[in-house]
């Protein structure tokens, strides 16, 4: 109560609620904008931060950063382009339901979703960080290991493809996080004596390749419009309703996303998908994933906007940042003079109730302004795709190029952009290259840090409970469906000939 | 069984004109390079690139695999159908081949619009490049109303020169020939 009535008062300066307000509006708008994502729009607002007090500073950034993640699904769903990289499971149910023209259905189950996952990441974060963050503190290298491998497969897994060209996808993605310089070591591989391959491929460069440009393409080639027939259907209240006819999958993903999201570095990224994976098997319906089921908006998007909070357990409490966003918000509490850590919690109780206190009121503001706009933004899937798709892909390049000022970067996009395209017309995940690149040296890095830590001996991943169960989720994910398939093939030898015609999927 | 009879086969044709099998080709090279970029370096920054290298190929000949039972059933229970036929995509499922005797006909004027953006991007900077994309590429794609288009040329363009330049106080690429019009002609010392 102490938390609600101190923060209450020190959120009631308007000049709080104002930057609470803008902060959710810029949010939402760079959020939907493929390219840009929170950690461009808090990096670019953070000097701005300097001249204001620390608690309307840290009020602009984590209103902005909140709603992002939100207003990420916007164009996942319409676009079938992740706004940011904990937003691209969404694309997997989101899109195929605005091609059905239930845009404004999938955007209140986002909405919905979001908000639900907003509010709970806050209560956690105020009344609940101590045990997450016990939780996160067991993560040693090899855990991080773990969680990397389980977060790749999870992704290869996820939908209704084939797993073996998921994984070959996430393969090419970490091999593409190999370029540039070492990690563990220092020395540049598969450079070929290209200063541009010194710092490696641009990651935001090579999602916006993989997912607007291929996506711009196919739009020119289909014609036509988004929603069929450019007829909508449904409406916001239905998709905010159905959130609740799914109450396993919420607090399944609510809980994943919370612990998940605790856990410096991995976060986001990786717990969309693991909800994502986790709710298919959890369902009645599994075989409706991939065609618009509303648990497939649900579980990523209840999960990101947990771990949006999540996230800044570790980095209020030990000044570890959870991820790129948070740790801004680490630098701008420093430029203000306050140091993270526990103490913070007795010496500035104004600052830090506040903060949650604001952070509540940011998630029923983006509610209320992601509602009123969600007609305007389920228009645009019955705009015509040839007038949509250049609007896009200047859109998107741009968004590129801001992020470095390169025009390599812009090249890089249009390549994998065109790779891209291929790729999905034959049906290999694209998502796995994203998030190879991801994850990949963040799993190199881990391994050989917990390889140090035990002076070379392996014993640490089969040891360590934690580290031995997620690699053994991870093996029983990959050898799952083909025991499944030898098992069918064994009962009924006569319905082997029917399952090698359909097409080699391994769920 | 001769060359010629070889490479005229349904199979063969279908290999080397299918996509699919192209990417899965394209994939396996990758690891191959992978593999062999790891040859000279130290042991701690080769052994990674290896494991994925050694996966990956593995992964690549089991895609060929399937690919080749996937082919071989389609091929021996259609032996009249010409090799670039197609199959439905089922949802999220299985490739899409195309329809066409012309596979690339209807894809090469998407296919390069990117790349085109993307070099007058370069030589005319952006004002010039997005305003042309945004006009004249619905205009070449069958939509006739050309002031409309003009008008949101005009306006896209502003807008993101509002968003990007005045609101976030990130630079927009003059390219080539903008550079050379601000040094020669605005910024004279």
């Amino acid at each position: 109560m102490d938390i609600i009535i101190i923060g209450s008062q020190a959120l009631l300066d308007p000049v709080n609620i104002f930057f609470i307000l803008g902060g959710v509006f810029v949010g939402i708008w760079i959020g939907a904008l493929p390219g840009l994502g929170p950690v461009t729009a808090t990096a670019v607002i953070l000097p701005f931060t300097l001249y204001m007090e620390p608690l309307p500073a840290l009020l602009l950034l984590a209103s902005i950063y909140s709603a992002s993640a939100y207003a990420g699904s916007v164009s996942s769903i319409l676009l079938n382009v992740p706004g940011e990289a904990t937003s691209a499971a969404t694309c997997f149910d989101g899109h195929p339901m605005a091609r059905q023209g239930r845009a404004k259905e999938a955007l209140g189950l986002s909405l919905m979703a979001s908000f639900i996952g907003a509010i709970v990441g806050v209560l956690v974060l105020a009344y609940g960080s101590g045990p997450v963050l016990q939780f996160a503190l067991r993560f040693s290298p090899a855990e991080y290991f773990a969680l990397a491998i389980l977060g790749l497969v999870a992704i290869s897994t996820a939908g209704t493809g084939n797993l073996y060209k998921g994984l070959a996808m996430c393969g090419i993605g970490v091999g593409i996080s190999f370029i540039g310089v070492d990690s563990v070591i220092g020395v540049p591989r598969y450079t070929f004596d290209l200063i541009y391959l010194q710092r490696g491929f641009n990651m935001i460069a090579v999602m916006i390749g993989l997912f607007a440009v291929s996506e711009v393409i196919g739009m020119m080639v289909q014609r036509g419009r988004i929603a069929e027939g450019g007829i909508l259907k449904g409406n916001l209240w239905q998709g905010i309703r159905a959130v609740f006819h799914y109450p396993k999958t919420l607090l399944m993903s609510l809980g994943l996303g919370t612990v998940i999201g605790a856990i410096p570095g991995v976060g986001g990224t990786t717990a969309n998908f693991v909800c994502y994976n986790v709710a298919q098997r959890m369902s009645r319906t599994p075989e409706e994933f991939g065609k618009g089921a509303p648990e497939g908006i649900i579980a990523p998007e209840s999960s990101n906007n947990a771990c949006v909070s999540a996230s800044l357990i570790p980095a209020l409490t030990l000044g570890i940042p959870g991820g790129a966003t948070s740790a801004i918000l680490l630098v701008a509490l420093m430029i203000h003079g306050i140091r993270p850590g526990t103490m913070l919690f007795t010496t500035d109780p104004g600052l830090v109730y506040g903060f949650f206190v604001g952070l509540f009121f940011a998630a029923i503001t983006f509610f209320v302004m992601g509602a009123a706009m969600t007609n305007w933004f389920a228009r645009i899937t019955t705009i015509r795709n040839e007038i949509l798709a250049p609007i896009l892909l200047v859109t998107s390049l741009i968004g590129v190029y801001a992020y470095q000022q390169s025009n390599m970067d812009v090249f890089i996009a249009i390549v994998f952009g065109v790779f891209g395209y291929f790729l999905k017309k034959y049906s290999f995940p694209v998502v796995g290259i994203v998030m190879g690149l991801v994850l990949g040296d963040l799993a190199e890095v881990s391994f050989h840090q917990a390889l140090m830590m035990t002076g070379g001996s392996y014993s640490i991943f089969y040891e360590r409970p934690l580290t031995a169960g997620m690699l053994a989720i991870s093996a029983m994910l990959i050898l799952w469906p083909l025991v499944r398939r030898l098992y069918s093939a064994a009962r009924s030898p006569a319905s082997v000939g029917k399952h090698s015609r359909a097409g080699g999927s391994a769920q | 069984m001769t060359v010629s009879s070889l490479r005229d086969s349904p199979l063969v044709r279908r290999f080397f004109r299918d996509g699919e099998f192209t990417l899965i080709l394209i994939t396996g090279a990758f690891f191959l390079v992978l593999l062999a970029g790891s040859i000279g370096l130290r042991t701690e920054a080769a052994f990674f690139p290896r494991i994925i290298g050694v996966a990956g190929i593995v992964l690549v000949a089991v895609l060929v695999i399937q690919y080749m039972a996937k082919s071989v059933d389609s091929v021996s229970t259609r032996p009249a159908e010409d090799a670039d036929n197609t199959s439905a995509a089922s949802a999220g499922g299985d490739a899409v081949h195309d329809e066409s005797p012309d596979p690339g006909s209807g894809q090469i004027m998407p296919i390069l619009a990117a790349p085109a953006y993307a070099v007058l991007l370069v030589v005319f900077g952006f004002y010039i490049a997005a305003g042309t994309v945004i006009a004249a590429l619905p205009w070449l794609l069958g939509y006739r109303r050309l002031y409309f288009l003009i008008g949101l040329a005009i306006g896209t363009v502003a807008a993101l020169h509002i968003c990007f330049s005045v609101l976030l106080n990130i630079p927009i690429p003059a390219g080539i020939v903008g550079d050379w019009y601000l040094r020669n002609f605005v910024y004279l010392d």
